[in-house]
């Protein structure tokens, strides 16, 4: 039983320790002040100013121009930078399954932005007329609402579903310590049978709604989607069905949901401890 | 009796034998025999002391005995069981919670980030794409209505400093 309990610490701790890299070191903060939105602003002045000359006026926007596309390829290029670390850092995955395939698709596919990143950074460097610009600018935003964004969010997606359950194994864990730390002393007679019963009751169907949560955001993103005929004879043999039909909660906001879920059991493991050390008169 | 006379009736002697049974009885009663250590000794070995520690010992026990049994068991542990509690050890619960939840907000402000950051670019590049009205520019009327926020401390900071000089 000691050895078991001893066991369990171990996994914890080196858990949390394996989890310290992935989860505090690769994370993207945001800046106080976007650098993107300051040149934004700085264009829309130039362009609103009247008092500079059409010449002065044209070489400032094209500058500034410039300016904004750099620094959005620069922050792209640094976003797929870490986005890469993140897929990397995830667990081994066996062999033939969804969960390798789709990493070894993401890390292709977070390659190919890399690699179209530096190519219109390098592009940029070569323009020299404002049309060319506005052109570039036109281009990098079609292929990252078309391709780049939606494709990051199944990448975002998919790492939080690790992270979801690396968290929710832990505080499981958590709730079988207190558990069993409270049938000792009920055993013992220190404190009275059943006592935390409701809340340990709480903690555990928290703890089942959040795995069922991340269940199901799991299913959405390692599900294979289904080739667009077949959706299209579904669509046909059921239409009033489909009409009624709610769209599905998306797998970002399932995992916020469930590990929400989780920082609030913890709010309730903290609160047994704390009745349980009055009880026992400790300090 | 001469001199060789005496030696033959002693040699005659040793043929003299106890019986078997006498011999057995007399052999027990040797090994059965108590040994005594020296007087010197006995006080220190098995004497006064030692009596003293047995006795001691066997008080210290029944006592022992007693108390578990009256059920002080509880209260002689409890400090010993209160002090290994893994599970709802307070300091160690607290490191682990404030962990996860920040890392649960890291994590989640991460996803957003990404989702802002996706739309702040759109719009970033949408205006360098753009070549409209440079007077009407909706962001540009945005930025101009911050500033002119009546709320904004520096405004409320000025009306008091004017106050304070035209009293």
């Amino acid at each position: 039983m000691k050895l078991q309990s001893f066991k369990i610490s171990i996994v914890v701790f080196a858990t949390l320790i394996m989890l310290q890299p992935v989860l505090a070191a690769e994370t993207t903060k945001p800046d106080t002040v976007n650098p993107v939105e300051t040149s934004v602003n700085e264009l829309l002045t130039v362009r609103d100013d009247t008092s500079l000359s059409e010449e002065d006026k044209l070489l400032k926007e094209f500058e500034l121009r410039k300016k904004i596309l750099s620094e959005v390829l620069t922050l792209s290029i640094d976003e797929v930078a870490k986005l890469t670390a993140k897929v990397d850092a995830l667990p081994e995955f066996a062999e033939n399954s969804r969960e390798k395939e789709l990493r070894d698709e993401f890390k292709a596919v977070l390659e190919t932005y890399t690699a179209y990143y530096t190519e219109q950074s390098k592009k940029l460097a070569e323009l020299t007329k404002i049309d060319e610009t506005k052109s570039l600018a036109q281009e990098i935003k079609d292929y990252r609402d078309n391709i780049y964004n939606p494709q990051i969010q199944k990448i975002v997606n998919f790492v939080l579903l690790f992270y979801n359950d690396d968290v929710l194994k832990i505080a499981n864990t958590r709730l079988d310590k207190i558990s069993a730390d409270i049938k000792k002393l009920e055993k013992l007679g220190y404190i009275k049978a059943g006592i935390f019963a409701s809340e340990l009751k709480l903690a555990a169907e928290t703890l089942s709604a959040a795995r069922a949560l991340l269940e199901e955001a799991k299913s959405a993103v390692l599900t294979t989607p289904k080739p667009e005929e077949e959706t299209a004879l579904e669509t046909r043999a059921t239409p009033t069905e489909e009409k009624e039909a709610q769209p599905p909660i998306e797998p970002n906001k399932l995992v916020e949901d469930s590990l929400n879920k989780v920082k609030s059991t913890y709010d309730i493991f903290l609160q047994i401890s704390k009745d349980l050390r009055k009880l026992l008169g400790i300090k | 009796m001469k001199e060789i006379e005496l030696i033959k009736n002693l040699r005659s002697l040793k043929s003299i034998s106890p019986r078997a049974e006498y011999a057995s009885h007399s052999k027990m009663v040797i090994l059965s025999f108590q040994r005594k250590l020296h007087p010197q000794w006995e006080i220190v070995g098995r004497g006064v002391l030692a009596e003293s520690f047995n006795f001691g010992l066997s008080m210290v026990l029944t006592a022992v005995i007693l108390v578990l049994i009256l059920g002080g068991a509880t209260s002689l542990l409890r400090p010993i069981f209160l002090n290994n509690l893994p599970g709802v050890d307070a300091e160690g619960l607290i490191t682990e919670a404030d962990t996860i939840t920040k890392d649960i907000d890291i994590q989640l402000s991460e996803a957003e980030y990404y989702a802002v950051t996706a739309k702040e670019t759109s719009v970033a590049l949408k205006e360098t794409s753009l070549n409209g009205p440079a007077h009407v520019n909706p962001l540009l009327i945005q930025n101009e209505i911050k500033t002119l926020d009546f709320e904004n401390p520096k405004n409320s900071n000025i009306d008091d400093l004017l106050n304070k000089l035209s009293q």
